[in-house]
């Protein structure tokens, strides 16, 4: 291999890992925070995916997608999470059939609003940033760059503030929690309203890369889940592991073999790692 | 009985007349969706009755399917060779679960979503080879160009073997929730630890129901194969998985017929007016995230509340109870020993090289500091935490290696310090779990009369008019404050006839008049029995009344051993523990 | 501040527990129940926490309604609660567990050295602790902050008696420093030691009342056995 194939592979690969954290942060969160499978993250990722086509056809500037896809990813989850969601806090399995129900519900919805066929979104802004001898378009650059400050700065919030300690003990004991004076209605809904949001931005993000379309979230959401398996249901560092070893596997084995060994690799190593570690490969405490 | 043949025979006449009313393509319509029905109800079982969620039920369906199909190219038309293949895979397929399930259900996997997440990636692998091994599988093309099961017409005579299928397993399902096994499996759901400590392995029992249930996936799947005469990766795929979930949850998962009932009303509707009416997709997933949210139970819940509201449902007489056969636990096996027994948990060491010697009959009372390491010593020897160096025999038996589950079939019982219920159960229930608990073997949990069991000890506790237990045996042990909790739980731990009993604060949460009770039953129980007994307890009320022996931990180790006035008298005991009374 | 119930009627969805159930909680007094079990004082408990709804009645503290506001608004108008089980955060460390209840360095540190257990187990998860230190923990939670009324449901239970003792000087402490007290306990010896006013409950609802100067150990035994 020559060494810009490789340079090419390592950037490749990077963006894989990088689409992948970015794609599964808002999993990672709810679940982390509120133990709550959402079957229905993928669905918002295709809002927010939706929010420049829908912008591009309202004829606005294509920054109004920020907004637009902020609006509109806000009010579903917080409509869903005043109607649905915060009946089933605690209750696993009920949760994830109901986020299931939600995500047909979503993915027929949009298939009437929005209509059945493949959307291409156009890159915000073209151009080739050159890196040695190897030119790689400059907007999955950013999109790197933006993942990896934005996890740095959660990652740091989470640490040090007490809203964190806070998110923490209503997991661990929501009764005892309330008793502490903590309004555990508002604190569960901002952070169910915040994971739907990073799954809009996610995919406003990633749209130029994707085919846009009303089924996509279940790819999305199949990808997000493997990536929280590996690296451990339940915080930021394990979410990065975890997404540098799936990313990172199924690029080299799609480099190399084929694209269906890629698939199988991930989920034969998610297989093992349920099985085996099932806190993953970072654990927390 | 009486009424599970009326509903069985019904259900039958039921489905033999479609073909009659409604013509023979009506029929081939409403199979497929029955036979789709009955791999759900493999779903709501394992769901229902197991409470662990397989979300990738297609694979068995599929399985069955292929190998039908393969069966039938191969054997063209022999219709006993056909049927003997067709048992045969559906019983390797419920043979792969059971593998899955144990290999799974062993570790550290509890029946949380981690089982539902591996069942969603074997049938994502599983559909994956099936669409890109065209030599194997036709690919996306199908499997076909193979006759029929017995040259039976799709459109025809299949229909009747469909109904039998159905009628088989609906049955089946029924009479198995009025066995032993059933109440097994809804204790395993309502009470995971109780039901280990009372000798059953969850991880088998969970294994049986996902065995139950791939293998009813896998009779559906290989009908399925001569009703559309081509195999599909459609079959075996993640789509049907989900369907067979929803199904089950929106005609009733706890109810043999609920998912039955869900896939022919949603599925047979689905397929008339999916095309025709552009909002049927999503009214379903409304009407689906309504069930879920306001009516767990599905749409069988609702009929049998209904059922039950025009007052037609018949109390079951009570049978008179039998004796129960003797129970391994009971025999004797020596005195209990630990040696050297070191712990750590979390990064802090909590037993310290701990040596304790049990006698062989008689009370043992644990004291000692909070922290001393008392209830953990209690966790290493029936196996709750790993212990890290040192030996715990029981005579001639190293315990070293063995799990929670085998410790009742060594003669050991516990109670826990917060005390552990079938809490959805009713407390005859709970009783007659503790009945089968040391003393069922072989088939009994497919017979009904082991349910009729009664235990010497349970019968002594029943019939002493200060345990208020007897006057409350059909509600429900959820129900039961705190203080008839640790009664409860005595009668169940002591219902084997143990010859170790661990007591682990059993006055918690009690007056003293029934702290004094509950010292009354356990010197019973140790006179009738020649038990030894280890309690764990600060009053020293209690400790007085019932303590042979008492030995004081401190820190993980044992600082002094002997009768009471003892270990009061010496001065080591003195500088870490006073002692009081409630 | 004085924690008024007035005619409060509660209990689990149909199943009411306790109807038209009235009781005061002077402020700078140690009241207690007793009675036995199933006569529903961990309900009680939950109704003056705000775990489950009133059903009737009303909860005054210091003259104005809190009967009506969920947990959370009660617990940060004073009212704390230190529940029979689930009385930690299990998966937080000791400090945490301290630092979540408002407790400043200052009376952690105080704290720590009452229990010194908890002080040489800061850094430990709460959950992997005894049974006992865990009721330790939780009673240290409920003596943090400034908490006007303090519901305890039995804190005396799997605790070593030395640190009972220790318990009974903080809570009088507390006592002298205004705040109403409702010791839930069982354990006669700690009802004898400091309780100012005993009431016994039955599952009709209160049936006698004893004052300081009354209570001794077998008129609380009496009361027990009703």
């Amino acid at each position: 291999m020559s060494s810009d194939a490789l340079v090419l592979f390592a950037l490749n690969a990077t963006w894989q890992i990088a689409a992948l954290a970015l794609l599964a942060l808002g999993l990672g969160l709810v679940f982390g925070l509120l133990r709550i499978m959402n079957m229905a993250h993928g669905d918002f990722v295709m809002l927010g995916a939706y929010a420049p086509v829908l912008t591009a056809q309202w004829g606005l500037p294509p920054l109004a997608a920020i907004p637009v896809c902020l609006l509109m990813v806000g009010l579903t989850a917080l409509i869903v999470e005043r109607l649905v969601i915060r009946h089933l806090y605690a209750r696993m399995f009920d949760s994830l059939l109901a986020t299931w129900a939600l995500s047909i519900l979503m993915r027929e919805g949009a298939e009437l609003a929005f209509g059945p066929q493949f959307r291409n979104v156009p890159l915000p802004f073209e151009g080739v940033t050159q890196i040695g001898t190897v030119g790689y378009p400059s907007y999955r650059l950013l999109v790197i760059g933006l993942v990896a400050a934005g996890f740095l700065a959660l990652w740091l919030w989470y640490r040090r503030s007490l809203t964190g300690l806070k998110l923490r003990a209503m997991v661990d004991n929501p009764t005892l929690a309330e008793g502490a004076g903590i309004n555990t209605a508002r604190l569960s809904a901002g952070a169910f309203v915040a994971g739907c949001l990073l799954a809009g931005l996610a995919g406003l993000l990633l749209a130029p890369t994707l085919s846009v379309y009303p089924g996509m979230g279940l790819d999305a959401l199949i990808r997000s889940f493997f990536t929280l398996i590996v690296g451990g249901l339940g915080t930021l560092e394990g979410l990065a592991v975890g997404a540098a070893v799936i990313g990172g596997l199924q690029a080299g084995l799609s480099a190399y073999l084929s694209q269906t060994a890629g698939y199988l690799g991930v989920l034969i190593l998610a297989i093992l790692f349920l099985w085996r570690r099932p806190d993953g490969l970072y654990r927390h405490r | 009985m009486g009424s599970i043949v009326t509903v069985n025979l019904a259900l039958a006449a039921g489905l033999l007349l479609v073909p009659w009313l409604g013509g023979d393509f009506l029929a081939w319509q409403i199979g497929l969706f029955l036979l789709y029905g009955v791999a759900a109800q493999g779903v709501g079982f394992a769901w229902g009755r197991g409470g662990f969620l397989p979300l990738g039920n297609a694979l068995f369906f599929g399985l069955g399917a292929y190998g039908a199909a393969a069966v039938l190219k191969a054997t063209e038309g022999a219709l006993w060779v056909n049927l003997a293949a067709m048992a045969l895979i559906a019983l390797l397929c419920a043979a792969l679960a059971f593998g899955i399930a144990l290999l799974l259900f062993r570790g550290r996997m509890g029946s949380g979503p981690g089982f539902s997440l591996v069942t969603l990636a074997l049938v994502l692998i599983a559909a994956q080879i099936a669409e890109t091994t065209p030599a194997l599988t036709g690919g996306f093309n199908g499997f076909s160009g193979y006759p029929p099961l017995a040259g039976l017409d799709p459109f025809g005579g299949l229909y009747p073997v469909i109904v039998a299928l159905v009628v088989a397993v609906t049955l089946s399902l029924t009479l198995i929730e009025r066995l032993p096994a059933g109440l097994i499996l809804r204790g395993l759901v309502a009470q995971e630890e109780r039901l280990e400590l009372l000798g059953f392995a969850p991880h088998r029992v969970k294994a049986w129901a996902f065995a139950g249930s791939a293998g009813i996936g896998a009779l559906a799947g290989s009908l399925y194969a001569s009703h559309q005469g081509i195999v599909t990766p459609q079959a075996i795929g993640f789509m049907l998985s989900a369907e067979l979930v929803i199904w089950a949850a929106v005609g009733g998962r706890f109810s043999p017929l609920g998912p039955l009932l869900g896939a022919v009303a949603i599925g047979w509707a689905s397929s008339a007016l999916r095309d025709t009416v552009a909002w049927w997709e999503v009214g379903v997933a409304a009407v689906f995230l309504l069930v879920v949210l306001l009516q767990p139970g599905g749409a069988m819940d609702l009929i049998h509340r209904g059922i039950a509201r025009l007052g037609l449902t018949r109390r079951r007489r009570d049978a008179p109870p039998l004796p129960a056969p003797p129970s391994r636990a009971a025999a004797a096996r020596g005195p209990l020993r630990l040696c050297d027994v070191g712990l750590s948990a979390g990064g802090i060491r909590i037993l310290d090289r701990l040596s304790l010697a049990l006698p062989e009959a008689g009370i043992l009372c644990v004291i000692g500091p909070n922290g001393a390491g008392k209830t953990t010593m209690l966790n290493a020897v029936t196996a709750r935490l790993p212990v890290q160096s040192g030996q715990i025999t029981l005579g001639a038996v190293s315990l070293g290696g063995k799990a929670t589950w085998q410790m009742l079939d060594h003669g050991i019982a516990r109670k826990m310090q917060i005390p552990t219920v079938f809490g959805a159960l009713t407390l005859r229930e709970n009783l007659q779990l503790a009945a089968l608990a040391g003393r069922m073997r072989g088939l009994d949990a497919l017979r009904p009369s082991p349910l009729r069991w009664q235990t010497p000890p349970v019968a002594r506790l029943l019939a002493d008019p200060e345990v208020p237990l007897a006057a409350g045996l059909d509600k429900d042990a959820g129900h039961l404050p705190q203080g008839h909790r640790q009664f409860l739980e005595l009668a169940m731990t002591l219902s084997p006839e143990p010859r170790l009993v661990m007591l682990d604060e059993p006055a918690a949460g009690m007056s003293p008049a029934e702290t004094q009770l509950m010292v009354r039953l356990a010197r019973d129980y140790q006179q009738q029995t020649g038990a030894a007994i280890v309690v764990i307890e600060h009053d020293m009320h209690l400790v007085d009344a019932l303590a042979d022996e008492v030995a004081v931990l401190h820190q993980g180790r044992t600082l002094a051993t002997g009768s009471l006035a003892e270990v009061r008298r010496d001065p080591l005991v003195a500088a870490v523990y006073a002692g009081g009374h409630k | 501040m004085t924690l008024q119930l007035e005619a409060i009627t509660g209990g689990y969805g149909d199943t009411l527990v306790h109807r038209d159930l009235s009781l005061a909680l002077p402020a700078g007094q140690i009241t207690a129940i007793v009675g036995r079990n199933g006569t529903g004082k961990t309900t009680l408990a939950r109704l003056i926490a705000g775990e489950l709804p009133l059903q009737g009645g009303a909860i005054r503290l210091a003259g104005y309604e809190i009967g009506g506001l969920p947990a959370h608004a009660r617990a940060r108008r004073g009212i704390v609660t230190m529940p029979q089980t689930g009385m930690v955060f299990d998966t937080l460390s000791v400090r945490e567990n301290l630092h979540l209840t408002g407790g400043t360095p200052d009376q952690i540190a105080r704290i720590a050295q009452t229990f010194p257990r908890l002080g040489e187990r800061m850094a430990q998860r709460a959950g992997s602790m005894s049974g006992g230190e865990r009721k330790i923990l939780g009673f240290a939670r409920a003596m943090l902050g400034n908490g006007k009324v303090l519901v305890l449901d039995e804190p005396s239970e799997g605790v070593q008696p030395e640190n009972i003792q220790r318990m009974q000087a903080e809570i009088t402490a507390r006592k002298a420093a205004g705040a109403a007290i409702l010791l839930l306990e069982q354990n006669v010896s700690m009802i004898v030691s400091i309780a100012d006013r005993v009431h016994a409950l039955d599952t009709k609802g209160f049936t006698f009342t004893l004052e300081r100067a009354d209570i001794a150990r077998e008129a609380v035994l009496a009361a027990l056995e009703i």
